[in-house]
């Protein structure tokens, strides 16, 4: 039997005083403020209709890299259990598709669910970081359903009381590669982006007609499952995204019948430091 | 406004001359001054002045919306930021360099460098294993004290690797300065930033 002496290096005595990789503790003080905002966002979800699930923290790799083949190795946080390779959840969105597929496979109309919980990835210098997120999924077919999101989002956005975010939303079918503008100029952003725009871009801007709803070409989001719109919501404040979401019709295939859907998630992370 | 992070020398020179052209003035020279933010007399632009290595830091993390930065760095770093121009200026090349000419790498040498990442990504697509170690600066003393058989390092003119007795061996990426930006804060100050690049390209 392996005892704590025989540990020096990590996860040994040595450690004892530190938590592995950008992992972090949470306070008794922290624990209140994050859930103070957190029951807000949920409230807002749940007013709207949507019903909270959960899914394990832990999944098979196979599972997770069959979805979402631009994650394997890169970004897992991988274990071995038994015979098993597994993966502490990247995502929210698979696992639910794979629940959806499981246990409401016979449910007709559209399937309002929200979640909230941590997600684990691995950062640029492969240490693993934990993402607090909170989010939506609207499954099945359902008039304006991308509209309807992102109205939603700025639903949460309100009860925050946030007022100077920004959604730019693009399509998958029109959109910049990458970041690098050199030689293509920066990509349109506002009326100039939905000249030649796939028809679902164009119709969520004028259904949603919010001047902070903006269409961009230059959204991109490495997730390979999406196929419609993607938006990504901002604040002056903070340099990074605070939450991202798209329409992913065809992963519901992958675990059930085939349902066409859309969903947002919210950095936790970036909001609470947003709002401090 | 907007906050350009640039790097105190050679790069700052030439950035302040090309924003120069453009009417944006300072109150005193702005390649002397030993104040780290400096706002134009029309307070349209702040200059951020920072290490060459922190341009990218400062722009991904959203304390600059813009930043001019060697390509050899990004290259290095891989930061999120949106690449918008290459400016032509501040040409220079990432070499190979040891003590011996036509000298071929043997495996399970060291190699010193400020560049870890991609001199192991060039030592990989060469098949061959060697031990890199990472220095701040002074690279070139590293063959002639033993440290290292071989540097990976930035060089403009050579002179210096010659100066050390270094030759070099090959190149593993041709650097200019390119204008850099924030992808979140390019959304906010869009047309603003569209604007300056249109009017920069032409400089060029």
């Amino acid at each position: 039997m392996l005892s704590g002496d025989d540990y020096t290096g990590e996860g040994g005595r040595g450690d004892a005083m530190i938590t592995p990789g950008e992992l972090q503790d949470i306070t008794p003080v922290q624990w209140d403020q994050q859930q103070a905002v957190q029951s807000i966002i949920l409230d807002t979800l749940r007013a709207h209709g949507y019903q909270p699930v959960s899914t394990p923290l832990l999944e098979y790799a196979s599972m997770i890299v069959n979805a979402m083949p631009n994650a394997r190795n890169r970004s897992l946080v991988q274990l071995v259990d038994r015979d098993h390779i597994m993966v502490l959840r990247p995502d929210h969105t698979v696992p639910i598709a794979r629940l959806v597929g499981m246990h409401m496979r016979n449910k007709t109309g559209p399937i309002k669910l929200c979640y909230v919980g941590p997600i684990y990835y691995r950062d640029d210098a492969g240490a693993c970081v934990e993402q607090s997120q909170i989010g939506v999924e609207l499954i099945g077919e359902s008039p304006d359903a991308d509209a309807d999101v992102l109205r939603l989002l700025t639903h949460v956005f309100d009860a925050l009381q946030l007022s100077d975010w920004l959604i730019d939303v693009g399509h998958v079918d029109a959109m910049a590669s990458g970041l690098d503008y050199r030689y293509s100029g920066i990509p349109a952003r506002g009326a100039a982006a939905l000249t030649d725009a796939p028809e679902a871009l164009q119709s969520v801007i004028q259904t949603c007609d919010h001047p902070q709803i903006v269409p961009n070409r230059a959204v991109v989001n490495d997730v390979t499952y999406y196929t419609g719109i993607v938006f990504e919501a901002t604040v002056p404040a903070w340099g990074g995204v605070i939450a991202t979401g798209g329409r992913y019709d065809g992963l519901l295939a992958q675990f059930g019948p085939d349902r066409p859907a859309v969903g947002f998630c919210l950095n936790m992370n970036a909001i609470m430091a947003v709002l401090s | 406004m907007i906050r350009v992070a640039v790097a105190k020398g050679y790069l700052l020179g030439k950035t302040a001359e090309i924003f120069a052209q453009l009417g944006v003035q300072f109150a005193e020279p702005i390649t002397e001054t030993r104040q780290l933010q400096i706002t134009d007399t029309s307070g349209r632009y702040t200059f951020i002045l920072v290490r060459p290595w922190d341009v990218p830091v400062f722009v991904a993390n959203g304390a600059a919306d813009i930043g001019v930065v060697g390509e050899d760095v990004l290259a290095e770093q891989q930061p999120n930021v949106a690449r918008l121009l290459d400016l032509r200026f501040g040409d220079c090349q990432l070499v190979l360099a040891g003590l011996h000419p036509s000298d071929a790498v043997k495996p399970y040498s060291r190699v010193a460098t400020k560049y870890p990442r991609l001199t192991e990504a060039y030592f990989q697509t060469k098949h061959c294993p060697v031990s890199v170690l990472k220095l701040y600066g002074s690279i070139e003393s590293a063959p002639v004290t033993g440290l290292a058989e071989y540097i990976v390092d930035l060089t403009a003119t050579g002179a210096t690797l010659k100066a050390n007795g270094l030759h070099c061996l090959d190149t593993l990426l041709e650097s200019t300065a390119l204008l850099i930006a924030n992808p979140v804060r390019l959304r906010f100050l869009h047309s603003d930033i569209d604007a300056l690049v249109a009017r920069i390209s032409p400089l060029l």
